[in-house]
């Protein structure tokens, strides 16, 4: 089995204030990863760190992404690489239309990976439109998201459901080889939280990896981890099997806190 | 710019604007409104100093200067290909009247579509009526003043009374010669329940000398009328470029104004609206995207002066370069004009280290009943947009582009002709891909 | 709602309009060179202070009144004025209970007696009486962690280098007409130096009054707060109710050296006129801080609810990388009442920040303007600014005005400007008084409610008082 993410003994901060504090995570390719912890662990700044957020500077330590390491790479070139990241809060981009965004999106990822740029070939263009628009249109009902939400602004006017709706679209639009759900479940009812494991389970394959992270374990119903770990203080300070998750659950965050208190100080 | 000095001779004079009313045949009333105009510009002081300086443009001189062909590549039978059907359409090159159509449907219906000196001889109530008394007056400010003594070319556009013109009607401006001043005049009446659609286009190319224009433009929305009204300003780089525009509304009326402001040098406009009684509906919005070491300014009014009255401007600016622009809006609501709702704001990115951008969002407000809110921000394209742009693939230039596009669109999608919306997109695209 | 309820409401009469019968030490009516010495002779100044107002009031003679700011007001015969007032007994006192009982009164009566204040709430207190500091309450304390805290005149004799270095280094004599004419004829103010490291144990607070007639009050302070201090003050004001008008120009300089922090909060209760716009203070007033080092902090923090012409412009330069500046205000104008308030931010250094929060509230004839400059200079690399000013309209015939300038010079910094206008909401007081609460009670809620962003800023002594005096303005019988 060969290892899609390594990533070595990370350290990250923000604004000066560090965060992620020595943190080893290996994902290989087909598998699930979910990442749990209390809040102001890192969570999401790793999800950040990883899809290189301009405001987070890693200190010390990789992120190998077969075998390559990323941690200088811009975001785009890292999204060219297939990595993905769902957003906790999906930003409204004002007078840009979702059509157009997935489009865009689409043409400079093809553009970046093939060095041919699509919409300068006008017949591969208009043969790609009409192609992206029945992809779009068919990806869109899959995860019931009316028709409508092509013309609408990204993201603006959307309830918290469609925003983590329309972010499980751009992930289907896009087809990452990692995808990672920050906190995607956070304000879900059973229903669309249904709909949206429904699309990451729809993407799995023996060539696709997923890290998602949550505070809770419900998700973990619908998208079945095959490690579940605990990030507390910015280290991974507990891996295991799924059972782990329920085991949290349980028992609470507090009897972890109690149990592994050294690893957390560590 | 040339600094000529100024020769004892190059001073206007009463038997200069004489010989200018007489040579257009005008009738007694517009040499004598001239001649008042002259006498209250010579009496006024020097404008008062301004964020964008004209100072070191004398526009007197080029009354005088001598006038220089361009060989200009403007092509004329190009601006007939229009996508969206027009009802009218006037060409004019350097005031001169070039082709004009107008639909019989319209003619019949009662509609002029005319140059203004024609206007004067063949409607002369309504010109004289409409001309500079109500809506801008001969001292407006010194520039103003300089304009109506002077005048030189001009456009009448009248809708009378409950007629409703389905597609627009397209004014082109067009200058190729140089080093001179044009002070054209655009005078538009829609009478009491009828509705237009009017685009004015001024556009010039890039080469030779400079060249001045000084213009005035009124606007009268009578009663339960509706009026369309898109500007848009595509001078050359060598264009020094002023315009008065004011609008007087009336009772219930309604207006849609487009001010796109994207060429010129140093461009200087007033866009004002009186909402005269009440029940009026007006929504101004300027787009405007300067590059080089351009400078615009906007100085725009929303005069309240009876109840029930709302406004909504919006003012969106991109600078690149070296480029400046200041906006500077006031909301003014007069005593009694209660349950007034009046909104302006500008919003302005930079995308250039050396470009400048002065926002001055005024309120003035004298009744207690209202509703008045503005706000201005400048900021650069936010950061975190970019990140989710760019975690979707886009690199850095493509998001920039996409976010800036994106900003526009709340103001473009306001205008309702297509084509010139796709035009105005096409400009800000062409010009955004030259952008660093 | 009825107008003329509101007006009602919100035109009350001023409750601090007493006179004290002190003996007082008088300079004659008038504006000279020789007045000029006179005051700093009365004070027995070194030279250079007098050669310093000297060359003020030749600066002044050469300079014309500001006609810019939308106040009206008849035109100032600045040769009426009485420039030096003091109470005669002498200012040099040793402790409290040497002050004239009758002042002491005085402060009793406006809700501040230096003896309970002295014993209860910690504050320190400088109080300054028509032209001289009469008392300064706590200074041996404060000097124990080497602060400074005493009038000015007494820091130009004590502590000579500090005064030449700073005094006017904000405000330079030639800022402004009334700028000018205080740097000629400043009487008294107040003076503080804070040193390296520092935090200054209790809220420093001067309250000035306006007494004898015709006087004109003409005071100065300034505030220094060096490497790594920090200090609150607080300053009152109030005068007697006379029919003439009485002018008050004061200055003030706040210097912020690196990682200080200087907290400046007004609570301006001036008399403001009768219901006729008879008399009240003309308060033409300079305000200005410099954030000198990197990481300081100044914050200007006023409810201006008196005088009946208010003309004052609290700013900040932001010269060290990451400063911040802050202004909160909320000002009242009704009856005859005009204000022409806001601030200057000037961005210089990287990272700067500042946040303006104006509330303006106008009743009767009152007429609000918020005028205001946000200036970010190429340097200025990441600069924020956030402006919010807010006008409450509560009667048909007052107004109010928005006049901010915001010029921006650098592509990284972002601006933001919100401004709104409305009137007082009638829902609101419908709802409240559905629920029993009398109309006066749920309009004075809803001006709190309004101004709250500002009084949750003021130190919690001030709040309160804030609070209570916005009530005494808006406060009435319902007809």
């Amino acid at each position: 089995m060969s290892n899609l993410l390594e990533i070595k003994n990370l350290h990250a901060e923000v604004e000066g204030k560090q965060i992620l504090k020595g943190l080893n995570l290996t994902i290989n390719k087909g598998e699930i990863h979910a990442i749990m912890g209390p809040n102001g662990s890192g969570k999401s700044t790793l999800s950040y760190v990883l899809m290189g957020h301009p405001s987070y500077e890693v200190t010390e330590g990789e992120i190998l992404f077969n075998g390559e390491n990323i941690v200088e790479m811009e975001t785009d070139e890292r999204a060219a690489l297939g990595l993905f990241l769902a957003f906790q809060y999906p930003h409204q981009i004002s007078g840009v239309t979702l059509f157009n965004f997935m489009r865009s999106s689409l043409n400079s990822l093809e553009k970046k990976r093939t060095g041919i740029d699509p919409q300068k070939d006008k017949k591969l263009s208009s043969k790609s439109v009409l192609q992206f628009s029945k992809k779009l249109s068919a990806k869109m009902k899959e995860l019931g998201i009316d028709e409508s939400f092509q013309k609408r602004y990204v993201n603006e006017g959307f309830s918290g459901g469609e925003k983590k709706r329309a972010e499980i679209l751009q992930m289907a639009m896009l087809e990452p080889t990692l995808a990672i759900l920050d906190e995607t479940d956070s304000g879900l009812d059973i229903d669309a939280l249904k709909i949206v494991s429904d699309g990451v389970n729809r993407l799995a394959s023996p060539e696709r990896s997923a890290l998602v992270i949550t505070h809770y374990q419900r998700l973990l119903n619908y998208i079945k981890p095959d490690f579940v770990h605990v990030l507390w203080n910015g280290k991974i300070i507990l891996s295991g099997g799924p059972t782990l998750a329920l085991d949290l659950e349980d028992k609470g965050y507090d009897w972890v806190k109690e149990e592994y208190s050294e690893r957390i100080a560590a | 710019m040339k600094q000529e000095t100024l020769l004892k001779e190059n001073i206007i004079t009463r038997e200069q604007i004489e010989e200018r009313s007489r040579l257009n045949n005008e009738p007694e009333w517009m040499l004598s409104k001239r001649l008042r105009s002259w006498m209250i510009y010579e009496e006024s002081l020097e404008a008062k100093k301004e964020r964008i300086d004209f100072s070191n443009i004398n526009f007197e001189e080029f009354i005088f200067s001598e006038k220089r062909k361009n060989d200009s590549s403007f092509n004329v039978e190009n601006l007939f290909s229009h996508k969206e059907a027009r009802s009218g359409i006037v060409v004019s090159v350097d005031g001169k009247k070039k082709q004009e159509f107008l639909s019989d449907e319209l003619r019949a219906k009662g509609i002029i579509v005319s140059d203004l000196h024609s206007a004067m001889q063949t409607h002369p109530q309504l010109v004289e009526k409409y001309f500079m008394n109500d809506c801008v007056q001969i001292n407006d400010g010194k520039h103003v003043s300089l304009h109506s003594a002077m005048w030189d070319s001009g456009m009448f556009v009248y809708v009378p009374k409950n007629v409703n013109v389905t597609l627009p009607i397209q004014s082109h401006y067009i200058l190729k010669e140089t080093n001179t001043i044009f002070f054209p005049h655009l005078l538009v009446v829609v009478e009491q329940g009828s509705s237009l659609t009017f685009i004015d286009t001024v556009a010039s190319n890039d080469e030779g000398n400079d060249v001045v224009v000084s213009g005035v433009t009124e606007l009268f929305v009578g009663e339960g009328a509706r009026l369309n009204f898109v500007a848009l300003q595509e001078f050359g780089e060598n264009v020094v470029y002023r315009n008065f525009k004011r609008a007087m509304m009336k009772k219930d009326s309604m207006l849609t104004w487009i001010e796109v402001a994207l060429g010129g040098k140093i461009s200087q406009e007033n866009v004002e609206v009186y909402l005269e009684d009440s029940g009026i509906k007006a929504e101004i919005v300027g787009i405007y995207f300067t590059e080089k070491e351009q400078k615009m300014s906007f100085d725009t009014l929303q005069k309240h002066i009876a109840p029930h009255g709302y406004s909504n401007l919006l003012f969106k600016g991109v600078l690149t370069d070296k480029s400046q622009t200041s906006f500077e809006g006031m909301i003014r609501v007069h005593k009694g004009a209660q349950k007034t709702d009046a909104y302006q704001k500008n919003q302005n990115i930079l995308l250039s280290l050396g470009a400048r951008a002065d926002a001055l969002p005024e309120l003035e407000i004298e009744a207690d009943d209202v509703r008045c809110t503005h706000g201005a921000t400048t900021a650069p394209i936010n950061k975190e947009d970019l990140f989710y742009l760019m975690s979707r693939g886009l690199t850095h230039k493509e998001a920039t582009y996409l976010l800036t596009l994106g900003f526009f669109s709340e103001a473009v999608d306001k205008i309702s002709v297509e084509d010139i919306r796709e035009e105005v997109m096409k400009f800000i695209m062409n010009q955004l891909e030259e952008v660093k | 709602m009825q107008n003329e309820e509101v007006q009602e409401l919100v035109s009350t009469d001023y409750k601090y309009g007493f006179v004290t019968n002190v003996e007082v030490d008088e300079a004659p009516k008038g504006l000279s060179e020789d007045i000029v010495r006179f005051i700093s002779k009365k004070k027995n100044e070194p030279e250079w202070m007098l050669d310093s107002r000297l060359k003020a009031y030749r600066h002044w003679l050469t300079m014309k009144e500001p006609t810019w700011a939308m106040v009206d007001y008849p035109t100032i015969n600045y040769q009426d004025i009485i420039y030096y007032s003091a109470p005669k007994k002498k200012p040099t006192l040793q402790s409290l209970d040497e002050v004239d009982p009758e002042i002491l009164k005085t402060y009793e009566k406006l809700g501040i007696s230096l003896d309970e204040q002295k014993k209860l709430s910690g504050v320190a207190v400088d109080a300054v009486f028509d032209s001289v500091s009469v008392a300064t309450t706590f200074s041996e304390e404060l000097s124990k962690h080497g602060i400074i805290f005493c009038s000015i005149s007494e820091a130009i004799q004590k502590h000579p280098e500090l005064v030449q270095q700073y005094f006017g280094s904000v405000v330079p004599y030639t800022d402004n007409y009334f700028a000018t004419l205080n740097a000629a004829v400043f009487t008294d103010g107040t003076f503080c130096y804070i040193p390296k490291g520092v935090h200054c144990p209790m809220e420093l607070s001067t309250y000035f009054r306006i007494n004898a007639v015709n006087t004109g009050q003409f005071e100065r302070t300034l505030i220094i707060a060096d490497d790594d201090s920090y200090v609150s003050y607080l300053e009152g004001c109030s005068a007697p109710q006379r029919s003439e008008s009485q002018l008050h120009a004061a200055v003030v300089e706040l210097v912020a050296h690196t990682n200080a922090t200087i907290k400046y909060s007004t609570i301006q209760n001036w008399y403001s006129g009768d219901k006729d716009g008879k008399g009240g203070i003309y308060n033409f007033v300079t305000k200005r801080g410099i954030c000198k080092g990197n990481n300081s902090k100044i914050s200007w923090n006023q409810v201006e609810t008196g005088a009946a012409i208010t003309w004052k412009y609290p700013s900040c330069i932001l010269k060290g990388d990451n400063s911040i500046g802050e202004f909160y205000s909320v000002a009242v104008t009704t009856n005859h009442q005009q204000a022409d308030t806001g601030t200057k931010m000037i961005h210089l250094g990287k990272n700067t920040r500042s946040t303006i929060v104006s509330k303006g509230i106008s009743g009767v004839f009152g007429k609000n303007t918020y005028r205001g400059l946000v200036r970010i200079s190429p340097n200025a690399t990441n600069a924020r600014n956030f402006t919010q000013c807010d006008s409450l309209l509560l009667g048909d015939k007052c107004s109010a005005n928005t006049f901010p300038v915001l010029e921006v010079d650098n592509p990284t910094a972002i601006t933001e400007h919100e401004a709104t206008t409305s009137k007082i909401g009638e829902d609101k007081i419908f709802y409240l008084t559905s629920r029993g609460i009398t109309k006066e009670n749920a309009i004075s809620m809803i001006v709190n409610g309004f101004a709250k962003q500002v009084f949750n800023n003021l130190p919690m002594e001030f709040a309160v008082e804030a609070e209570r005096l916005m009530e005494i303005s808006l406060e009435g019988s319902v007809g």
